[in-house]
């Protein structure tokens, strides 16, 4: 019988052992009353209730009387609570086996290299030292051990606060890292710094963490008191080759973000682009909810939004135009980067100033341990990174660029045109990271990209974004941590023409803003993350400035008056979890905004459309003196609640308040469209979001399903007039009117994120209309219409196919309706005039898009020593040569008007790429 | 002209990705019949007339168009290259018929002509001046035998007069001195009003008005209301107050007329749509009721 139990015993810690790092779900919590219960009463009960059963000496607990009151209380927080003032331990494994022993804990689980006997770190292992990072031999040797936390500290009663970094093996570290105790649905995720801050029990606790790309990890400890534990995850060489676009494979259940999608670089790097080269933006696209604005393009409208409607930051660095050679080519280098981030519905309150979305763009941190690099060769561009430890280990550097040839292969082709044509972009980043200590990090990050192109005419067009940030991390404590944020982006484009000497002038556009953010966070508890901070924004923008080139240009210079303003924000935002199936966020931003002189402004008739004939004087306003200020509140909300343990519901509300804007007449989005701040007469855009979804995890959480509704109402954003002028337009408010706009619609999507075959479907249905009917203007007789982004079917399947560790092959298919255009119908005369009649505005659509995308990967040999890993990509863009109409124009041709559907790749484009490291 | 550029520029590169990667392909527009073009404007005192025209397909072009070309049973419709290039399609099947106030119905007859004092051409004409008072109406009646039908009517608006113009001037001497123009006239309360106001000056002949405003009531109901430019006129001009006092189809007309004169000229512009007065076709039917006030600025 002894032996018996002994097997029973083992067969147990085995199971457990095999059952561990599984995907553990909340477990059941305990609900009653006992009022001076007999432990062994205690015990029944508890089985009776949950699926915990207790192992116990009834000799060691026959004096322990419990007396407590528990509502959707986790068992081991009851136990504790009834354990605590006793010599009493328990430990529970994963068949919630829970063992009560007096002295010492009952070890649940073998360390992973029991069997391997040398080498083996004992578990009775010297304590880390508290405070200290405990530096991790290697990570895969680690979760055997038992780390003591807080030895030496005073004693913390109940809690403790376990902060630290989670990294990978190149000290890289890793955001959006779940780390938990023993109940996942508690855990936090690391933050952009890969810090986490874990309020847990005192006592013996299982620390899990968890990431996409990496081995389940786990650690032991004994939490004496708060204290600082880093944890080093092992590359999980399997999952590399997966399509996975959230993080965690349960978070899509489980965290209380909706409308996010994480996109690692890595997943990026499998999908077809048209040029080969692995592209941030192309990938979004793809995301439900996201629609092209034109291919070519990559502007983008998030749920029925303008394509100005998005924020794009690299490192918290906004970028302006994150597109090269016209929307071919993103302007990040994939090799550069660590993820992004597209927050669709619930924008975290530390964001602002846009009204759609935000596409935070992260960089890798470089690598902490050795030298390396990466690049590759295309057909079109060739790209190097390189990256390396700093101050041995302390820090790392990266840098990376980009340039195109295409200059050289102009000049190949036949026709004069081409040969004298010019077309060529590069972009240079760079990033810093270093710890000072463990309270202190700093981060800096530069970006330069430039265009240049001269296509078929006598203009060359020219474009440079300039964005750099600079970030100091500092800890205040195991549960308080701040980042001082300065930021600069300047974006500037010029066009010249310089063909005919008399007419020969150039036209200069720039933006400039800078702007200080500081951002706190507090792990207040285990139910309460607080988020608060400000920031800052001063805008410098020169809209226009013409100049006369050589001595014989008959142009007059002009320049436009400078347009300034100041933007600020205050924010304060709680994440609560009241029990362990609802969480709520709330958050509300605060921003203020004022158009600053020096500026001379028109006033105009009252009640009249604004336009020449209606001015009737001017205000002018001094240096500094505020000529329009708005604020308003900015509110963030959201819910999460589980309906099981596979199966959440969340709904949310967002509103958002925009005050620069850019002006575009045309439906694509082109570098000489510029960006104006709000002013008396150009009111801020508001946006109010409302969205629910479900979200369900299927077969072990390797497919994901979710549909997400959501209902956005737009206000003051802008219209134009018919035929506005915006170029070196000193009167912009006469060119446009403000808009009011609603989207609606809902977004499914089916994933499947492990096994030979992953990837997504997705299906949107999406409205998008706009209403222009001011007491002084009106388009469609004042009626709803589409925008030009409303393409309401949508459907894409991205795939990919791991045929072994070398090949894998992955196919796009997209398909979405056409996009809305107004045609004229037919002509008459007039009073004289020949008159065109026209449909109403949007009545008629472009014909529906469809393409379908396919690439194979093929990895180089997998041997550890080798001079450099390559790859080849080789991939077809457009495999059914469809013939996508990008727009429909018409010309005069020899006094005549044509019709033209004009479709950019009408053909397969096959190319080939070969990317390395080392 | 940054808009061909850019267009241009995509082909472009479109070319520069491989070969013949850009197509252009014809349009197919939507089908869509033709329809009767009516413009009838009615004033006290004036015998009426109307011109009624055929709108023509957008696409395709019709190249070298002859100078007539003559009706047949199956398309009674006349076309004429006029020489202003102009080419128009006149149905010579079409009844006009006009009904007054009274309730008597006149019919115009088909008697197409070009007015030689303004150079407009028009295609039926009466008979008799028409008599008109303030909130009389008078309907329209087109009909071809091809069974399209134009439907509309007219009411006579209020006269409502200038009450002053006057001028001022910038108190600069030399070329700078400048003169402003204000026009004033007092609004009905009890209506919802809508006006033209054109400023013609002579010496600025070539230009069809120095100010053309349109506006409505909605901020000065029943008020007078002073119309006021910046200063630009010059010492000697002699300018034209011309104040219409309009119905709201005929003000909404005239406002997608300006619409779609800013729209010219830009393919990617968002076009703007004319907005008829009339039902079952296009074109507009109105009464002008007008006071006139000129000055010389000394």
């Amino acid at each position: 019988m002894p032996n018996l139990y002994r097997a029973a015993f083992v067969l147990a810690l085995l199971g457990s052992r095999l059952a561990s790092y599984g995907q553990a779900a909340p477990p059941p919590a305990l609900t009653g009353t006992f009022a001076g219960v007999p432990f062994a009463e205690f015990a029944r009960r508890v089985a009776a209730t949950t699926p915990y059963r207790l192992y116990f000496d009834p000799a060691e607990t026959d004096s322990l009387r419990v007396t407590l009151t528990a509502t959707a209380q986790p068992v081991p927080e009851v136990l504790r609570q009834v354990l605590g003032p006793t010599r009493l331990h328990f430990s529970i494994d994963d068949d919630y086996r829970v063992y009560i022993t007096a002295g010492e804990p009952v070890q649940t689980q073998l360390p992973d290299n029991f069997f391997q006997a040398p080498g083996l770190p004992p578990t009775d292992a010297p304590p880390a030292r508290p405070s200290r990072p405990v530096a991790a031999p290697r990570p895969a040797a680690a979760p055997g051990r038992v780390y003591e936390i807080g030895l030496g500290q005073a004693a913390a009663s109940g809690q403790a606060t376990l902060s630290g970094r989670v990294r990978d093996a190149k000290g890289e570290s890793v955001v959006g890292a779940l780390v938990s105790g023993e109940v996942p649905t508690n855990g936090v995720v690391t933050d952009q710094f890969g810090a986490y801050a874990l309020t847990l029990p005192v006592g013996r606790q299982r620390l899990q963490v968890r990431a996409l790309g990496f081995k389940n990890t786990a650690r032991l400890l004994n939490l004496h008191a708060s204290g600082r534990l880093d944890v080093d995850l092992e590359a999980d060489i399997t999952a590399l080759k997966e399509v996975v676009v959230e993080g965690d494979k349960a978070q899509n259940v489980t965290s209380l973000r909706m409308g996010v999608a994480k996109l690692a670089i890595k997943d990026i790097k499998q999908i077809p682009t048209v040029f080969g080269e692995a592209d941030i933006l192309r990938v979004v696209l793809l995301l439900p909810g996201v629609k092209s604005i034109g291919e070519g393009s990559t502007g983008f409208s998030v749920r029925g939004g303008g394509a100005d409607q998005n924020l794009v930051l690299y490192n918290d660095a906004v970028i302006y135009n994150p597109a090269h050679l016209f929307g071919f080519f993103s302007a990040f280098n994939a090799d550069m980067l660590k993820s992004a981030e597209l927050y669709k519905s619930t924008v975290p309150a530390r964001y602002g100033g846009r009204l759609s979305s935000v596409l935070d763009v992260v960089t890798r941190d470089g690598n902490r341990k050795q030298f390396a690099g990466a690049g590759g060769l295309g057909l079109l561009t060739s790209r190097l990174t390189l990256e390396g430890p700093l101050a041995s280990g302390k820090g790392a550097w990266l840098v990376g660029g980009r340039t195109t040839y295409s200059d050289w292969l102009l000049r190949q082709l036949p026709g004069r045109n081409l040969q004298n044509s010019a077309a060529g972009f590069s972009d240079l980043s760079g990033h810093l990271a270093y710890d000072l200590n463990d309270h202190n990090s700093l981060y800096a990050t530069a970006y330069y990209s430039r265009d240049r192109f001269r296509l078929a005419t006598d203009t060359v067009y020219s474009y440079q974004n300039l964005a750099g940030s600079l970030k100091w991390k500092h800890t205040l404590g195991d549960k308080l941590y701040g980042v001082l944020t300065g930021t600069f982006s300047r974006y500037q484009y010029a066009f010249r023409s310089d063909n005919n000497p008399t007419r020969a002038s150039e036209v200069g556009y720039n933006l400039n803003q800078g702007g200080v953010q500081v951002d706190f966070t507090k792990f207040a508890s285990t139910r309460h993350t607080i988020e608060f901070g400000g920031s800052t924004l001063r805008y410098f923008i020169n809209p226009g400035q013409l100049t006369a080139l050589g001595d014989n240009s008959l142009v007059v210079n002009q320049k436009l008056p400078q347009e300034q303003a100041q933007e600020s924000a205050l924010y304060l935002a709680d994440r609560f979890e009241p029990t362990p199936r609802l969480s709520l966020d709330a958050g509300l931003r605060y921003s203020l905004f004022s158009a600053l002189g020096p500026r001379e402004v028109r006033t105009y008739q009252p009640g009249l459309s604004r336009s020449e004939g209606t001015v009737t004087g001017r205000t002018s306003y001094g240096r500094g003196q505020a000529l329009a200020t708005y604020h308003g509140p900015e509110w963030r909300a959201a819910a999460k609640y589980m309906l099981s343990d596979k199966l959440s519901v969340k709904a949310s509300y967002n509103r958002s308040r925009q005050y620069i804007h850019q002006l575009t007449n045309t439906t694509v989005v082109s570098p000489t469209d510029n960006w104006k701040l709000s002013d008396g007469y150009i009111l801020p855009q508001v946006a109010d979001q409302f969205s629910l979804g479900f979200y369900r995890n299927l077969r072990s959480n390797s497919v994901e399903v979710s549909v997400e509704a959501y209902y956005k109402q737009l206000y003051n954003f802008l219209d134009y007039k018919d035929g506005a002028t915006l170029l070196l337009n000193p009167h912009l408010e006469t060119a446009v009117v403000n808009a009011r706009g609603r989207a609606y619609g809902a977004e499914f999507l089916v994933r499947k994120t492990t096994g030979q075959l992953t990837g997504w479907v997705s299906y949107t249905y999406a409205r998008s209309l706009v209403q222009v009917n001011t007491a002084t203007d009106q388009v469609n007789e004042g009626n709803w219409y589409p925008s030009n982004y409303d393409k309401p079917h949508d459907a894409t399947l991205v795939g990919n196919f791991r045929f072994n560790r070398r090949i894998s092959a992955s196919l796009n298919f997209n398909y979405s309706t056409g996009r809305p255009i107004t045609l004229p119908l037919s002509q008459y005369y007039l009073n004289n005039v020949l008159r065109v009649f026209y449909s109403e505005r949007n009545a008629y659509r472009v014909p529906d898009y469809y393409r379908v995308d396919l690439a194979f990967n093929l990895e180089g040999n997998h041997k550890i020593k080798k001079l450099a890993h390559g790859s080849w990509t080789l991939a077809i863009y457009n495999l059914l040569g469809r013939r996508n109409p990008y727009s429909i124009y018409f010309q005069a041709r020899q006094g005549q008007i044509n019709g033209y559907q004009l479709a950019i790749f009408g053909q397969p484009i096959p190319t080939v790429t070969y990317n390395f490291r080392f | 002209m940054k808009i061909y550029s850019w267009v241009s520029g995509l082909v472009g590169l479109a070319l520069l990705a491989g070969c013949n990667l850009e197509n252009e392909l014809d349009v197919v527009l939507p089908a869509y019949a033709n329809e009767l073009v009516v413009e009838c404007y009615l004033e006290a005192g004036t015998v009426p007339r109307l011109t009624v025209l055929e709108s023509g397909p957008y696409l395709p072009p019709t190249p070298d168009r002859p100078t007539i070309t003559l009706p047949t049973a199956t398309t009674p419709v006349l076309g004429v290259a006029l020489p202003s290039g102009q080419s128009v399609a006149v149905p010579v099947d079409v009844t006009v018929r006009l009904t007054l106030p009274s309730g008597q119905i006149v019919p115009l007859r088909f008697a197409p002509g070009i007015d030689p004092a303004t150079g407009k051409y028009f295609t039926h004409t009466g008979t008799a001046p028409l008599a008109m008072q303030a909130g009389q109406r008078f309907a329209l009646d087109v009909q071809d035998t091809r069974g399209r039908r134009v439907t509309g009517t007219a009411g006579v608006p209020t006269f409502v007069p200038i009450d002053s113009v006057r001028y001022g001037f910038n108190g600069l001497s030399g070329a700078d001195r400048q003169a402003n123009f204000i026009t004033r006239w007092t609004d009905p309360a009890a209506t919802a009003d809508y006006y033209r106001l054109l400023l013609n000056n002579r010496r600025d002949a070539l230009n069809d008005a120095a100010s053309d405003l349109a506006l409505d009531d909605r901020l000065f109901n029943g008020q007078s209301y002073t119309a006021l430019t910046t200063y630009r006129f010059d010492p000697g001009d002699t300018l034209t107050a011309t104040l219409f006092h309009m119905e709201p189809a005929y003000y909404s007309f005239q406002q997608s007329i300006r619409e779609a004169v800013r729209a010219t000229g830009n393919p990617f512009a968002q076009p703007a749509r004319i907005r008829n007065t009339v039902q079952g076709g296009l074109g507009v039917f109105a009464v002008l009721v007008a006071d006139r006030r000129t000055q010389i600025l000394r």
